[in-house]
């Protein structure tokens, strides 16, 4: 493909197999060290550096959660000692994670912050703990989505959730393809950072991700 | 029929039974002080299951009418989609006549494929399941929309009538009407001939096509509303809602004691059969086994139950 003259970016995961430079331009992803190390941040924010975490990660080859999971747990581990990781269950299937909150709850009650690997199945969990009533459980998680925002927004049990620079993967892209076109030289690896999103920063957060405003509903529980 | 097939037929019932408490024994043995017999735990699996059994007595009719549905677990999400949007502009229960009118046209398209062109309703449903798929990520734009008002969340989510949670109820109400209409009614007889031998029926004055359209329209408006069960207790409707049940409900219907090509049925061994697919999801995550051998264990458990009640003499 880089011999007929087409030039191919990749997000996240190169395909493998191709030789960068020779096959394809530059790999642009999110840094999943820093979304590790943002997670383990906003959950030592929500417990106030003391208590005890459930651990759910992604049971799947894929590199970007499995990255993201394994920053998360080594930065908690090392950074905030009063952290406790009493559960860890794996999910393949983010259909099936009530399934799992609820074995996790039932079998350490004491639980009371759980790391989801990403936000369509913190939904899931955000379930769990309303039908157990577990107010007191803080769920931390990866990526925006606007039933996450807005239970966020309105006070409820997801405390954080951390975005990646959305718009800025795309820009990156969009700048190595061109520039490889110019025949100019490009990093083959292109790195964009992420931060906290919580209720206080809701709106600029959602901004900085995806160069849009938060949807309607979002905005209406912040008033 | 043979006039010893219903003592079959009851003998055949009775395995599930028997499968729940064995699986329910095990559990128990193994997790008596690891949560499984917690009152909370037990009425989580009630909870989890209340969509897949909801789909189970759809299923039920259809499969004893001598047809399959594959495209119900596409409908569950377009249902819950459809409801989610129009409950955003339009209120509550317009969303909910909605998501119970999208699962019934889904029903009725398959039906009227089946019964009047006469393809067969396993390539037809196949087919569907794709476009409905398709249609609910495009409508979505594959993203999870929020549903907000309260009083749907109580009625079909996290509400509760004296003491007893608005799923159950929707479970027990479901069981018991499909029960009676499939049992008690003259309709239900009329699925069951149907399945057993469509000729027969036919020359018996059943209106062979009508009875095919109608199982499969049920078996949307069970669609319909287990996506709004999914809507109430997620406070959210997603593309993907519905997707892991096809393989469940099927199985629990079969297990149950549900003849796979028709004149054989029961509702009440397809709950069991729900409840029993939700108890070995349960007891295997309790059991802190990892995702591959929680797959492994389970189509293998999946498998021994299917050849146990599939074993029909003489059919």
């Amino acid at each position: 493909m880089g011999a007929a003259g087409t030039k191919l970016v990749f997000i996240d995961n190169p395909a493998e197999g191709m030789t960068v430079g020779k096959d394809y331009v530059a790999t642009v992803t999110s840094d999943r060290a820093i979304i590790g190390a943002r997670t383990a941040e906003a959950m030592a924010a929500a417990l106030h550096e003391k208590g005890k975490v459930g651990y759910i990660f992604h049971d799947a080859n894929f590199p970007v959660t499995n990255q993201r999971d394994a920053a998360f747990l080594w930065n908690l581990k090392t950074r905030f000692p009063g952290i406790e990781v009493v559960a860890k269950a794996g999910m393949a299937d983010p259909a099936r994670i009530e399934d799992i909150a609820n074995a996790m709850l039932t079998q350490h009650p004491e639980i009371n912050g759980i790391y989801v690997p990403w936000t369509e199945p913190a939904l899931g969990v955000l379930s769990v703990l309303r039908q157990m009533g577990r107010q007191d459980v803080r769920i931390v998680s990866i990526d925006l989505n606007e039933p996450a925002a807005l239970d966020m927004a309105k006070g409820g049990s997801v405390s954080a959730l951390i975005a990646d620079d959305a718009y800025g993967i795309g820009t990156a892209a969009a700048r190595a393809a061109a520039l490889s076109l110019l025949d100019q030289k490009v990093d083959p690896l292109l790195v964009v950072g992420a931060g906290i999103v919580s209720k206080d920063n809701l709106v600029d957060g959602w901004r900085a991700s995806l160069h849009a405003d938060p949807p309607q509903s979002v905005l209406d529980a912040l008033k | 029929m043979t006039p010893s097939l219903p003592t079959r037929a009851a003998l055949q019932g009775l395995i599930v039974y028997a499968g729940f408490a064995l699986i329910f024994l095990f559990f128990s043995a193994m997790l008596w002080d690891r949560g499984f017999l917690s009152a909370q735990n037990l009425t989580n699996i009630i909870l989890q299951t209340a969509p897949a059994t909801v789909l189970a007595v759809g299923l039920v009719f259809v499969l004893a009418a001598g047809e399959i549905d594959l495209s119900f677990g596409a409908a569950v999400a377009l249902a819950a989609i459809v409801a989610a949007m129009v409950m955003r502009t339009q209120g509550w229960p317009v969303g909910v006549l909605a998501g119970l009118a999208t699962g019934m046209a889904v029903g009725l398209v398959n039906g009227a494929i089946v019964a009047y062109a006469r393809l067969p309703s396993f390539l037809v449903t196949l087919a569907t399941m794709g476009v409905i798929a398709g249609a609910a990520r495009e409508m979505s734009g594959l993203q999870s929309i929020p549903v907000t008002a309260e009083p749907f969340i109580a009625l079909f989510g996290g509400g509760s009538l004296l003491g007893i949670p608005s799923l159950v109820l929707w479970t027990i109400g479901v069981v018991v009407v499909g029960h009676l209409a499939f049992r008690e009614t003259r309709y239900g007889a009329h699925v069951l001939a149907v399945g057993d031998n469509p000729r027969a029926a036919l020359v018996s004055g059943i209106r062979v096509a009508r009875v095919r359209l109608s199982v499969l329209v049920l078996s949307g408006a069970c669609a319909g509303l287990a996506g709004l069960l999914y809507a109430g207790r997620l406070q959210a409707a997603r593309y993907t809602l519905g997707e892991s049940d096809l393989m469940t409900v099927i199985a629990a219907v079969i297990v149950g004691g549900t003849a796979l090509n028709g004149g054989r049925g029961t509702i009440p061994g397809a709950l069991v059969g729900s409840l029993m697919m939700g108890m070995l999801s349960n007891g295997l995550i309790l059991m802190g086994l990892s995702v591959s051998w929680q797959m492994m264990i389970k189509g293998l458990i999946i498998l021994i139950a299917v050849a146990v009640s599939l074993r029909e003499p003489n059919r």
